[in-house]
């Protein structure tokens, strides 16, 4: 197996704290990887640090085999694509030239070729061509994280680093991102993706990693991680996994109980 | 890295992109025969009224000597109608064109800032005046004035405006910047400190000078395009072109900047290196448009506004269609300033003043009422 993007012994500290401690994590090439974990457990950080937003304090990353800080910007750009949590527009952008802005990094290259064909399919991908030629900034939550989507997705980088994309999207638009970035991976891609619904998470990825106070719980495939008992430890809420139809693993947690102690990271 | 690719797509039906497409060539036609009728109008206006016919007939014979002495006399005009009035050349030549040519200069100069500042503070509101950069270029401006400062020759005053407005800009930069772009409350109050320390320094520098250096830096803070030589726009015209060349190579970026920081960093912007080289622009462009006729306030912002609702956000297109844009508001307003109180000078920085106040305030309650808040 050889990784395409990998972490070695990761940590990171902000003001004097410790986000993420000793992660070692890689990703293979036509592999989907899913982070999950409890709020402030570092995933959307250890993204950042895939994603080169952050450096690491202690560790490397590594992508396709050289370290991440040593690629120019621009061939990282190719390399893989970012989808972050928040995306607001500054400027009253059409829809589609933002979705356009993400062949970017293909300007004066053989592969801008594929500009129009890729827009059209990412338009496609986030159901966003209804309003494709609205502006950016008019549209609902739902709707412009749609629009990003599409804007990462025109990326086509062989890596795809999603953080949380199915947050405000309703559960056809979710499963339509998952399964969109499903196929890319299928066609000898990678995904890191970041999710808080361990259902979309035991459905979509090749393997889970379970993050817990910065320190990867455990990771392996779905049925390995996603244990009832491991996971109401971690999300510290009692936690039930059962076999539903169709071999889907159903992830329910119990209502919530006055005594549980809950902490809101 | 340009991604405001809009105008290339044939394919499209509606919407503002195919709207900016058809548009643009209007636009940019429209707003460059508005600058020649103002430029030859106002060339003729003045206590020395020269006709149009005349004022075309002396830049025609003015355009025939300067191709033949290129060997492209091919090029040559019609001569034309000669100026009648015995002062009539001298007056233009002297006195009004180069004046005219520093309300273009100025105006582009003013409104291409704008545009820049704009994109990299990630706010529809930022502006040369409003952030203070303009009082920190008038700061040293005042410096070189009252010490009478010759170090670097006729460059001191535009070098000392430039550091000041350079430090000016560094500090809101730094200062006004929260996860990658600035609030309006945080801009605006940043804003109010800056031009409150800049106002001090010029009140002292007043206060140290002798009454005609006084006189200067009253008259330079109220802007003016009054007395403007050829040798002004000698130093003015080659910072203000390498400027505007500058933002135009910055578009594509600064469409992708429109993203955020991170976002525009995921796309191949070296984010770091672009936010320097716009703040050295903006320095630039507004020292050059400060350094000789004073603080011009709110082109930055009227202009960029007005051809973004026209045009869309796109700075490929936005930012010459705003430099075009500052050069006819700025030919327009100085000509105002000139005739509208007949035998006196109203000055241009008040005019522009009395327009932009109003219209930041109207753009200030409509970012509330959108956002919800001050956002």
């Amino acid at each position: 197996m050889t990784a395409v993007l990998r972490a070695r012994g990761v940590a990171v500290d902000v003001a004097g704290r410790r986000i993420l401690d000793g992660v070692d994590l890689a990703l293979a090439a036509g592999e989907m990887l899913v982070l999950v974990g409890p709020n402030g457990a570092g995933k959307s950080t250890l993204l950042s640090v895939l994603a080169g937003d952050r450096a690491p304090t202690v560790g490397t990353v590594e992508l396709d085999g050289a370290v991440l800080g040593s690629w120019p910007v621009a061939e990282r750009a190719r390399r893989r694509s970012v989808l972050t949590q928040s995306n607001e527009v500054s400027f009253p952008f059409p829809v589609r030239d933002v979705v356009r802005m993400g062949r970017a990094p293909w300007r004066r290259h053989p592969l801008s070729a594929r500009d129009d064909a890729a827009v059209a399919e990412a338009l496609e991908a986030g159901e966003v061509s209804a309003f494709a030629d609205r502006p950016v900034t008019a549209l609902s939550g739902g709707e412009r994280a749609r629009a990003a989507f599409a804007r990462s997705f025109a990326q086509e980088c062989p890596i795809a680093l999603l953080d949380e994309p199915t947050a405000s999207l309703d559960i056809r638009h979710q499963h339509r991102v998952l399964a969109r970035t499903r196929e890319r991976v299928n066609a000898g891609g990678a995904a890191v993706i970041v999710l808080h619904d361990l259902g979309l998470a035991a459905a979509y990825a090749d393997r889970i990693a379970l993050l817990d106070d910065g320190r990867v719980a455990a990771a392996g495939p779905p049925r390995d991680v996603l244990d009832a008992e491991l996971l109401s430890r971690v999300y510290r809420h009692p936690i039930e996994v059962v076999d539903g139809p169709r071999g889907a693993l159903l992830v329910i947690a119990a209502t919530p109980s006055p005594e549980s102690g809950e902490r809101i990271a | 890295m340009s991604a405001g690719v809009a105008t290339r797509e044939p394919t499209r039906v509606a919407g503002p992109t195919v709207r900016a497409g058809v548009r643009a060539p209007a636009v940019f036609a429209g707003l460059t025969v508005a600058l020649l009728v103002f430029v030859v109008v106002s060339a003729g206006s003045g206590q020395l009224p020269i006709p149009p016919d005349q004022v075309l007939g002396a830049f025609a014979r003015a355009w025939n000597g300067g191709v033949r002495a290129i060997g492209l006399g091919i090029l040559s005009l019609p001569p034309g109608t000669a100026v009648e009035h015995v002062n009539g050349e001298a007056t233009l030549w002297l006195i009004r064109v180069p004046r005219l040519l520093m309300a273009v200069l100025v105006g582009a100069a003013l409104a291409a800032a704008g545009v820049v500042m704009q994109g990299v503070f990630r706010n529809p509101l930022a502006e040369p005046g409003v952030i203070g950069i303009s009082s920190g270029a008038a700061v040293g401006a005042s410096a070189s004035i009252v010490f009478g400062l010759t170090f670097l020759g006729p460059f001191t005053l535009p070098v000392l405006a430039f550091a000041g407005g350079l430090i000016a800009i560094v500090i809101v930069y730094a200062s006004a910047r929260a996860d990658g772009r600035t609030e309006v409350v945080t801009l605006v109050l940043t804003g109010i400190a800056v031009n409150a320390v800049g106002g001090a320094a010029i009140a002292l520098f007043t206060y140290l000078g002798s009454t005609q250096q006084r006189e200067q830096i009253v008259f330079w803070q109220l802007g003016s395009l009054n007395g403007t030589r050829w040798d002004d726009l000698a130093v003015v015209a080659p910072i203000a072109a390498v400027g505007i060349a500058a933002c135009l190579f910055l578009s594509g970026s600064l469409d992708l900047l429109s993203l955020g920081e991170r976002q525009a960093e995921h796309l191949g912007v070296r984010v770091e290196r672009l936010r320097v080289i716009a703040i050295v622009v903006i320095a630039l462009l507004t020292c050059a448009a400060v350094a000789f006729c004073g603080i011009i306030g709110f082109v930055g912002l009227v202009v960029p506004h007005l051809m973004r609702m026209i045009l869309g956000p796109v700075h490929r297109l936005l930012l010459p269609a705003s430099a075009l844009g500052g050069a006819v508001l700025l030919v327009a307003g100085d000509l105002v300033a000139r005739t509208a109180v007949p035998g006196s000078e109203l000055p241009i920085g008040m005019l522009t003043a009395l327009i932009g106040g109003p219209f930041f305030f109207w753009l200030l309650r409509r970012t509330r009422r959108r956002s919800g808040g001050w956002g």
